[in-house]
């Protein structure tokens, strides 16, 4: 009940901000969803409504305001979201940078989704693996400098005196911890009580996150380097006691932190000799983790106790996406994208997979139906989602789609569940 | 009369070689166009683009386009193609370097530049019935094997122009050109099997004071899809004081240019 009410308030406010947007320069997009869930026999729904408003304060600076209202079923990790709120200035204070601060998003990689360099705004949780899902960030404080060298590379500084980390709500943290602890001490996740206590890093002006990026072309290849000094945006376990009980179920008590890391990227776009019309997009990155265990004490439902060390960081990793993009005479677009971990995977997690995208479009682009597959190469598990976007007239978006899942828990992949999914945008 | 012989056989010699040295090429006719068009090297149009889809339903854009043509070397040429309405393209913009051969596009919504690159120029801009290769060049004899195909039409010239490039989703272009002022006035877009696929005809001319040709209104017609769009600027300014840098990837990602 109190959904559909909040549903329709974002309602009423949409109808009563649209008109003043026209008239104040403000834009955005409203936008509905509902989804069944065919597993769990739920139903999920939300709205949202995103003001954005980024008017010329002079010549050389402008100000980003964005903000969405929105309601959803579940995992709401805000009503009210402050998306974006910067002042960006050009050619300022010299002629060769430009730069923003306040409240952003910033996008590093050249990859169409799951870009391993694309690390500095955190997230929030969904298992879709929609457009939207995937673009969506929870915004970070920073100061973001970009000095254009010269015609051919720039160097880009990002300062961030504030942590922000990924959304993800309880259950599902308690859930992934669960199935990880059930997987080592041969317990049983279905009969668990995890209470967690999460540390923040000690982030500020003087211990900032931060990072250094140069873009540029090497021959016909756009090419970036990047060093990411920063903190893991997910928590990751140090402490865990464990109380076993006599009727097998149990008790975990744990302390979470987010592991200091340094990364290394390497972004590369262009076209592949020989093979004419397909354009690569490759993302490295190289993940040096400081060191971290699990200190796990287990007291026995037979009195003794046990101590287990796991470690969870010890040594660097990699990660990457590597992929290519082809757009046939007919319009149709296919995306191939080897994938070495995914944005939720870190470590020993990482899996490899393999994202297709097909998009085949009308002649008169009303409609476009898509494929897209992800496929766990380590464990076969599985999602494809078919569907259609469909313009029925200008501004306005009605995506309908169908995802099915396979594979066995813990995969992310298969938890994700059969969905049938409908969604109305209207841009203006 | 062998003295009549020899006269009447000068005279065929004379007129043979008149006609042979004053008979213009397809390779020349381009190179004038492209001389024409370029006599103005930096240029700002703002007009809208009427779209009119097989029911006859339209949509309106407007927008706004910057280029740089350089006469003395082609690879040089760019332009800076930006959306200004309705919302939903509003600020989708494209960058055309190096003669078309790099082409970016920046999507607002995405907050990063995209290289489009091969058959991508193929794929329709923002939902236009205009293809990145459609947009992304001029009609350089470098890029065509062109054949003049009429020497009897007081007003236009009839060119065949076979793209070099053999990925092209065109067999041929036919192109008629004005023989005065040497713009194109029509081009036919032949398909792979031979059929006319697209044509675009240019409506609305300015000369300029130097010779140069501005197009102020052209139509493009898409024959498979039964589609339309009327491309009308109505302003145009030449010879704009341009940053040296302006034709890059920094530019497209400001909120106005």
């Amino acid at each position: 009940m109190k959904g559909i009410l909040f549903s329709i308030s974002i309602m009423i406010i949409i109808l009563v901000f649209t008109p003043f947007s026209f008239a104040a320069d403000i834009y955005g997009e409203v936008s509905a969803y509902g989804n069944y869930a065919f597993d769990t026999e739920g139903f999920g729904y939300g709205t949202k409504l995103q003001l954005k408003y980024n008017p010329s304060l002079s010549d050389d600076y402008y100000l980003m305001a964005d903000v969405s209202l929105k309601y959803q079923s579940e995992n709401n990790y805000s009503p009210i979201r402050l998306n974006e709120l910067y002042i960006q200035g050009f050619s300022t204070p010299s002629e060769d940078i430009d730069y923003k601060v306040g409240y952003m998003h910033l996008t590093w990689g050249a990859s169409d989704a799951f870009s391993p360099i694309d690390n500095i705004n955190p997230r929030p949780f969904s298992q879709s693996i929609s457009q939207d899902a995937l673009d969506e960030k929870i915004p970070v404080l920073a100061l973001n400098v970009e000095w254009y060298m010269n015609p051919t590379w720039s160097l880009e500084f990002v300062y961030q005196p504030e942590f922000q980390s990924n959304y993800r709500p309880d259950q599902i943290d308690n859930l992934f911890l669960g199935y990880q602890l059930a997987s080592m001490l041969d317990l049983n996740p279905q009969v668990m009580q995890i209470d967690t206590i999460q540390h923040l890093p000690e982030v500020g002006f003087l211990n900032p996150v931060w990072g250094v990026r140069a873009r540029g072309n090497v021959g016909s290849v756009d090419t970036a380097f990047s060093f990411l000094k920063g903190y893991y945006l997910n928590a990751y376990p140090y402490r865990t006691d464990i109380t076993v009980n006599p009727d097998g179920s149990s008790l975990v008590q744990t302390e979470m932190g987010y592991p200091e890391r340094s990364v290394l990227g390497a972004e590369f776009q262009g076209e592949i000799p020989g093979i004419a019309g397909v354009t690569f997009r490759a993302d490295f990155a190289l993940f040096i983790p400081e060191k971290w265990t699990n200190q796990i004490t287990t007291h026995n439902a037979d009195g003794t106790t046990n101590f287990t060390t796991v470690d969870v960081f010890d040594e660097m990793y990699w990660k990457a996406s590597v992929g290519a993009d082809y757009t046939a005479s007919d319009n149709s677009y296919y995306n191939l994208i080897y994938l070495l971990g995914n944005p939720y995977e870190e470590g020993k997690d990482i899996n490899s997979y393999l994202f297709f995208r097909l998009e085949k479009p009308s002649p008169d682009s009303k409609w476009k139906p898509f494929l897209n597959s992800i496929l766990n190469l380590n464990d076969g598990s599985m999602i494809n989602v078919i569907g259609t976007d469909y313009n029925p007239k200008e501004n306005w978006t009605i995506t309908l789609s169908y995802s099915i899942s396979s594979g066995a828990p813990p995969s992310l992949l298969a938890m994700a569940g059969d969905t049938l999914s409908l969604s109305v945008k209207h841009v203006f | 009369m062998k003295k009549l012989i020899m006269t009447f056989f000068l005279i065929i010699v004379f007129v043979a070689f008149s006609l042979q040295a004053f008979a213009i090429t397809a390779d020349e006719i381009l190179d004038e166009m492209e001389a024409r068009s370029a006599l103005n090297a930096t240029q700002k149009s703002v007009g809208t683009m009427i779209m009119t889809d097989e029911k006859g339903k339209e949509e309106k854009r407007d927008l706004v386009m910057y280029s740089y043509d350089d006469s003395e070397d082609t690879e040089n040429r760019a332009f800076i193609f930006r959306f200004l309405s309705p919302a939903e393209v509003k600020n989708v913009t494209m960058l055309s370097m190096k003669d078309g051969d790099q082409i970016y596009l920046f999507m607002p919504a995405f907050k990063k530049v995209r290289r489009i690159a091969g058959s991508g120029k193929k794929e329709k801009f923002a939902g236009t019935n205009f293809s990145f290769e459609d947009l992304s060049g001029g009609y350089s004899k470098d890029d065509y094997d062109a054949t003049l195909m009429n020497d009897d039409d007081d007003e236009n010239y009839i060119l065949d122009l076979v793209p070099n490039d053999p990925d092209s989703d065109y067999s041929k272009l036919i192109m008629t050109v004005d023989k005065e002022k040497f713009y194109f006035k029509k081009i036919e877009f032949i398909d792979l099997d031979g059929n006319q696929w697209k044509v675009l005809e240019v409506q609305k001319v300015q000369e300029e004071e130097d010779g140069s040709i501005t197009i102020l209104k052209m139509y493009f017609q898409d024959l498979k899809d039964n589609s339309t769009s009327l491309v009308e600027m109505e302003s145009v300014e030449k010879g704009i004081d341009l940053p040296s840098n302006f034709f890059s990837v920094r530019t497209i990602q400001r909120p106005e240019i």
